[in-house]
Formats: structure tokens, C-alpha cells, sequence
């Protein structure tokens, strides 16, 4: 019988690791210490040994203090500084100081959850043994809000309803960077994140909705859309939408012939 | 996804991460529900989606936040110098893990039992629960036996050096019953 977690959602029921992981636990319980510490190192995802972070963070909780916790600690972060961003971006580049911050935030604050499930179970882990990619990801999201506020960011707001300019109108044509068969490669992937993270922060919000399928506008009150959430008229929400995507085919391309 | 009273602003963006699908209209779920965190939604959706490239084996950046990261926990692993400091009250509250009266937390605290005659499980159980190793708890339990001074002052009379004495012997002065003082010696 697994150790259960704690942690209860919003609603009051109770989160849960997955059936998948479950099993896996289940399955690692009954290797050598030694097999469970040399697999706990692969990183590869496609390794046939490798182990899941949140399997690997259940035998980190639930060791004994001692080196065999110790070492599977060791693994268990090298997992969480594979999640935080690079110092230097796909072109070289080398990153600002605030990504640098970030990065050891995020780690930190893993750190210190630990530490603190040491003298007390901290369900605040939980989440990592439901989701660990995603918890790690809720942590990069809190520490881009804590340290790009005090970075030069460009937040460039435009309240006005301009128009269009037929330039931006027709470099954008129809172009949609959120292409099924383009997002279906790896780099492209990459290189689209890196150039949505380029953009002001009010055309970065429009693009990021765009992509979970959220509309510009709605005549259902029940559907919530960009224009509505970001308190602007559909114009300016289609204005800034296609200044953003200027942006990103003309990065993207010049991305794509280096 | 009723709302409850006392959600913080944690509690929804975790819930948010944890039911995060692309596409699947989980993102016009939590707006609607979560209007007050719309802004940190869609920032929080940003980093869900984010490509994190697998492919990649770790570099010396990694492994320097991971050696940070284990120096941090090292530190705040409880040492021989922090045993000889803690006050008998961690020892007292250690002992609980394995059900045993104050008297055998002091035995430990005092290191008056001869490390030999203990048994893995319990040393194991003691180390854990005073946060530290079983290799440290030992080496911290062959330095040489101690009466804590506010005791020996309050004795009447001149206090005996104090000795090493067998784990068993310790848990019957103590008052623990023969079933149990064989269950744990036999423990594995």
C-alpha cells in the first residue's frame, strides 16, 4: 500500500497520483536499492529504465535520511533543473540575469519544499507526484511574476484602436503560426515559445489565449473571450493580434534561415 | 468545481496546472470560474505549454544548480555537533516514533546505550525521526556517555560516572513490557 497524498483540490476532493505512476512505484518497490539509484539517473524519457519523477520524488519523501536518500535527491533535482529555462536561448544568445534568477528560484523553492517535508509532510509536494512537469511549470510561471516586474520588460500596452497599417496587413495575409503540421515539429515548437516570449506582454497574452482556442469575442456571456477577459474592444484585440503575428513570422523566419 | 470559501490564488493556479490539457478548453473553464486570476492564468497556461527539450542531456549549468541545491539540503542536516546540542525535548519527541517512554529518548540523548546492542530497525526509525542519518546517529552514540549537568545537580547524592549499557537493559529500567522489549530486539 502506497503512501496517499493529501493535497485537496479547490472543490475539496482529493488529488491523486496517476494509475500510471501507481503502478510504476508499485513496480520499483521491489528492485535493489543500487538498481533503483542507477535508474533513477537515466534522464531519457525513452529509456525502458527510466523512472518518472513523480516516482522518483515518492522514494525521495519516503526514504530514510541517509545516502540512498541522498543520492536519489541528487536525481531528483537534476529532473528540476531540466525544467527551468536555458541561460542561453536557441540562438546563442546569452540570457538575461533575471532568467538566471529564475532558474535558481524555481530551484530553490524545491529545495525549501523539501526541507520542509522533512520535518512535516508538506502537501504543497503532492502536486509534484500528480503532475511534476506541470508543478514545475506553475513555479516558472510564479517566478516570471516575481522577477520580470523588476527586469526592463517591454510592456507595451496600446489602449488606442488603431488601424491596421496595410503593411502589417499584408505581411500577415494568413498566416497562423499555431500551423497543425509546423507545431507538429519539435524546433518549431521551441522556436515559437522563444518568439511568443519576445512579444509585449498585452499581444503575448492575446497570442497565448489564441492557442488554447480562446475567441476574440463571443455573443454567449458564458464564453469567455479575449476581448473580455483583457478589457478591450475586438478591434484592438485583432489589431494587436496581428501586429503580434507580424512579429512572430518575421522572427520565426529569420529563426529559420540560421 | 464548486467554489469554496478560502481558495487562495495557489490553490486555483495549481488546480489549473494539474488539469491542464492544450486545446481542451481547460483554459475557458478557469476563466470563467476564476475571473479574479485571469491575468496569472493565462501567464501560468504560457508556461504549460511550453516546449522543455527532453533531447538535451544535462549540462554543467544543471549540475550546478543541483550541487546548490544539495548543499542547501546538507546543510540542514541535523550533524553529531547539532545532536550534542538539541535539548533533550528532540530526543524525547523522537522516541514516540517507536512508541517508547522519555526515559529511552534521555538513554539515547545521554548515549548510554551500547551501540552494539541495537538494533537496525530501531536505529534506523530513531535516525529518521531526528532528521539525520543512521551512520550520523551512530557516531553519535559511540562518543562517550554523558549526564546532562541540570540533572547531576540536582541529584542528593554524588552521581555514578555513567556507563554503556545494553539497549534491553535500558528499555526494562524504563518500564517497557517483555513482549514488546522482544518485538523490537527481533525487528528486522
Amino acid at each position: 500500500m502506497l503512501r496517499p497524498i493529501r493535497k485537496r483540490k479547490p472543490d475539496g476532493k482529493s488529488y491523486f497520483r496517476r494509475e500510471k505512476v501507481e503502478a510504476e512505484i508499485q513496480a520499483l518497490v521491489g528492485i535493489s536499492v543500487a538498481e533503483l539509484e542507477r535508474r533513477a539517473g537515466l534522464w531519457q524519457v525513452s529509456d525502458p529504465g527510466f523512472v518518472s519523477p513523480e516516482a522518483l520524488l515518492y522514494f525521495v519523501r519516503n526514504a530514510a535520511a541517509g545516502a540512498h536518500r541522498e543520492k536519489l535527491t541528487e536525481k531528483l533535482l537534476v529532473r528540476v533543473a531540466r525544467r527551468v529555462p536555458l541561460v542561453s536561448d536557441s540562438g546563442g544568445n546569452t540570457d538575461s540575469l533575471t532568467r538566471m534568477n529564475i532558474r535558481e528560484d524555481v530551484c530553490d523553492h524545491f529545495v525549501d519544499l523539501l526541507l520542509s517535508d522533512r520535518k512535516q509532510y508538506d502537501d504543497r509536494l503532492d502536486y509534484y507526484e500528480v503532475n511534476f512537469n506541470s508543478a514545475v511549470a506553475a513555479d516558472r510561471s510564479d517566478a516570471n511574476a516575481r522577477h520580470w516586474k523588476h527586469e526592463n520588460r517591454t510592456t507595451e500596452i496600446e489602449t488606442e484602436d488603431g488601424e491596421v497599417s496595410a503593411q502589417v496587413e499584408s505581411t500577415v495575409g494568413d498566416y497562423d503560426p499555431f500551423d497543425a503540421d509546423e507545431l507538429d515539429k519539435k524546433d518549431y515548437r521551441l522556436l515559437l515559445d522563444e518568439a511568443i516570449d519576445s512579444l509585449p506582454e498585452f499581444q503575448r497574452r492575446i497570442v497565448v489565449m489564441l492557442r488554447q482556442d480562446i475567441p476574440i469575442e463571443s455573443n454567449d456571456p458564458s464564453v469567455e473571450s479575449i476581448s473580455k477577459v483583457l478589457g478591450k474592444s475586438e478591434k484592438t484585440i485583432r489589431t494587436h493580434r496581428d501586429k503580434a503575428f507580424v512579429s512572430l513570422k518575421l522572427r520565426l523566419e529569420r529563426k529559420g534561415k540560421m | 468545481m464548486a467554489k469554496q470559501p478560502r481558495i487562495t490564488a495557489d490553490d486555483v493556479l495549481r488546480a489549473f496546472a494539474m488539469d491542464f490539457e492544450p486545446g481542451a478548453g481547460v483554459l475557458q473553464r478557469y476563466l470563467a470560474h476564476y475571473p479574479e486570476h485571469s491575468v496569472a492564468l493565462i501567464d501560468l497556461s504560457m508556461e504549460l505549454a511550453r516546449e522543455v527539450d527532453d533531447d538535451l542531456p544535462p549540462g554543467a549549468a544543471e549540475f550546478d544548480l543541483v550541487a546548490a541545491g544539495m548543499a542547501r539540503l546538507r546543510e540542514n542536516t541535523i550533524n553529531i555537533k547539532s545532536l550534542q546540542a538539541a535539548p533533550a525535548k528532540t530526543f524525547v519527541d523522537a522516541i514516540k516514533v517507536l512508541s517508547l517512554p522519555m526515559q529511552v529518548g534521555l538513554a539515547f540523548r545521554e548515549r548510554r546505550i551500547d551501540v552494539a546492542t541495537l538494533p537496525q530497525s530501531a536505529l534506523a526509525k530513531l535516525a529518521e525521526a531526528l532528521q539525520t542519518s543512521t551512520a550520523t546517529l551512530l557516531s553519535y552514540l559511540s562518543l562517550p556517555p554523558e549526564a546532562p549537568l541540570t540533572r547531576a545537580r540536582k541529584s542528593a547524592v554524588k552521581p555514578a560516572a555513567p556507563e554503556k549499557v545494553s539497549f534491553e537493559r535500558v528499555l526494562q529500567d524504563a518500564g517497557v513490557d517483555e513482549k514488546s522489549i522482544s518485538n523490537l530486539l527481533h525487528e528486522e
